[in-house]
C-alpha cells in the first residue's frame, strides 16, 4: 500500500506517495539524491537514513554538498 | 528511533556506515572536535606562538574550521587567529558568501581581511572568463580560480605576518584531489597533497588541513546541528569541472562500499613519504614579474595574466 508524504526541498513543498514501510533512505534514493550529499529532516528533526516514514510525514531534504 | 551508541540516551542524528556507529548531536559534535584535535596533534599543525591565517570563504568547511579552531585554541593565549577572505568576483555567489564570512568572524571576535582578485590582478574572475572566451584560449574556470586564489591567500597571509595557513579541505576534497592528480599523472602535485605543506621558500607560509579526516557531509552536519550560519550555495562554475565528475563517482562508490574515502586517504598516506622523497623538492625561485615563489621563471598566475594581454 502507498502512503502520502510531503517533501520539502529549498522551501518548496511537494506531495508524493511512497510504499508503506519505506525508510528515509528509500525516499531519498527514489528522488534521485545520493545519501552522501544530503542531510534529511523528518518532521523538522535531523534523523538517520534508516528512520521509517509514516503517513503525512514531512521530509526536508538539505543538499549540503555542491561544487566550489 | 535509533539511539546513540555512545551515550545510549539520545536519539541518533548520524549513522556512520564506515564504522557502524550511530551518534546523537552532542556525541557527534564531540567526535568531530576530537577528530580535528587528533589531526592537529598528529601532524604538529599548531605550534607555540603561531599566528594562524584561515582561508575563510563563508562556506561550510572554512566557517566550521574557524569555529572549531577558535574553540580548540581558547586556552592558548599565545595563538592568534586571523581570517582572510578571497573575493574572486563571482556574481551571485561571493556577494552571498562574504557577508556570512564576515558575520561569523565578527561573532567570534576574529580579525578579518578581505582581498580581491580585482585589486591584485586588475580583473574579477567573471571578466577573466569573458576575456579568455573571446580569445579562444579559455581554460576551465576552476584552473584560473585555483591558481589565483592559492597565490593570493599565501601572499595575504605572509603580509599579515602569519606563520601558518589553515584551509578548510575536508576528507572528500583531498580524496578527490588524490584521484584527480593520479588520473592526470601529475605525481609532483600528488606529492604535495599531505596534511601539512612545509614551506619550500621563505615567501611561502606553511599550509595545514585540520579537517582532512572529516567527511564533507559531516562538516555540513556539524554546522547545521550547531546552528552555525554557512553559505551552501553552489559556485556557478562548478558544473564545468573534472572534480565534479570525480565527486559524483566517489559518492556513488562510498554509498555502495562505505569506508572507501577513508581507505583511499590511508593508502595515500602510506605512499606519501616515498612520493615526497622522490618528487617533493623541486627548487623554487621568484617570479620575474610579481616576485612570488614559483618552480619556473614566471609563476602560474602571471603566466595566465600574460596570456590575456597577448
Ligand atoms: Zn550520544
Ligand atoms: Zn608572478
Amino acid at each position: 500500500m502507498e502512503i502520502p508524504i510531503k517533501i520539502k526541498y529549498f522551501s518548496e513543498i511537494t506531495e508524493t506517495k511512497v510504499e508503506e514501510g519505506s525508510t528515509v533512505e528509500d525516499v531519498v534514493k527514489k528522488l534521485g539524491f545520493n545519501l552522501e550529499t544530503v542531510v534529511v529532516k523528518l518532521n523538522e528533526k535531523i534523523v538517520t537514513e534508516d528512520a521509517k516514514v509514516k503517513t503525512n510525514d514531512e521530509l526536508t531534504i538539505i543538499r549540503v554538498i555542491t561544487g566550489g | 528511533m535509533a539511539l546513540c551508541n555512545l551515550c545510549e540516551e539520545h536519539e541518533a542524528v548520524v549513522w556512520r556506515r564506515y564504522s557502524g556507529v550511530r551518534l546523537c548531536k552532542s556525541c557527534f559534535t564531540q567526535s568531530i572536535e576530537q577528530n580535528v584535535k587528533r589531526t592537529i596533534r598528529r601532524h604538529a599543525m599548531i605550534s607555540k606562538n603561531d599566528r594562524i591565517a584561515l582561508g575563510l570563504s563563508g562556506g561550510k568547511d572554512s566557517v566550521s574550521i574557524m569555529h572549531l579552531l577558535n574553540q580548540i585554541t581558547e586556552n592558548r593565549p599565545d595563538i592568534e587567529l586571523i581570517a582572510i577572505t578571497i573575493d574572486e568576483g563571482i556574481k551571485d555567489y561571493r556577494n552571498e558568501s562574504i557577508p556570512i564570512a564576515e558575520k561569523n568572524a565578527k561573532q567570534l571576535g576574529i580579525e578579518h581581511k578581505i582581498v580581491s582578485f580585482k585589486e591584485t590582478y586588475g580583473y574579477i574572475l567573471d571578466d577573466l572568463l569573458v576575456l579568455t572566451k573571446s580569445q579562444k584560449r579559455r581554460l576551465k574556470a576552476c584552473a584560473y580560480c585555483g591558481v589565483f586564489r592559492r597565490s593570493l591567500l599565501n601572499r595575504a597571509a605572509r603580509e599579515l605576518g602569519a606563520t601558518k595557513v589553515v584551509t578548510g579541505h575536508n576528507l572528500d576534497d583531498d580524496v578527490q584531489a588524490i584521484l584527480m592528480n593520479f588520473m592526470r599523472s601529475d605525481i609532483e602535485r600528488e606529492s604535495r597533497l599531505g596534511p601539512k605543506t612545509e614551506p619550500r621558500h621563505s615567501k611561502l607560509v606553511a599550509r595545514v588541513k585540520p579537517l582532512r579526516e572529516v567527511p564533507e557531509r559531516e562538516v555540513a552536519l556539524y554546522a547545521l546541528l550547531n546552528e552555525i550560519e554557512v553559505h551552501l550555495g553552489e559556485c556557478p562554475y562548478a558544473g564545468e569541472s573534472f572534480r565534479q565528475v570525480i565527486r559524483n563517482w566517489l559518492n556513488e562508490v562510498e554509498v555502495k562500499y562505505p569506508g572507501t574515502k577513508y581507505s583511499i586517504l590511508r593508502g595515500f598516506d602510506k605512499l606519501l613519504p616515498t612520493l615526497k622523497e622522490k618528487f617533493g623538492h623541486p627548487p623554487l625561485q621568484e617570479c620575474k614579474y610579481c616576485g612570488e615563489p614559483t618552480q619556473y621563471k614566471v609563476c602560474k598566475a602571471c603566466e595566465l595574466l600574460q596570456k590575456l594581454k597577448t
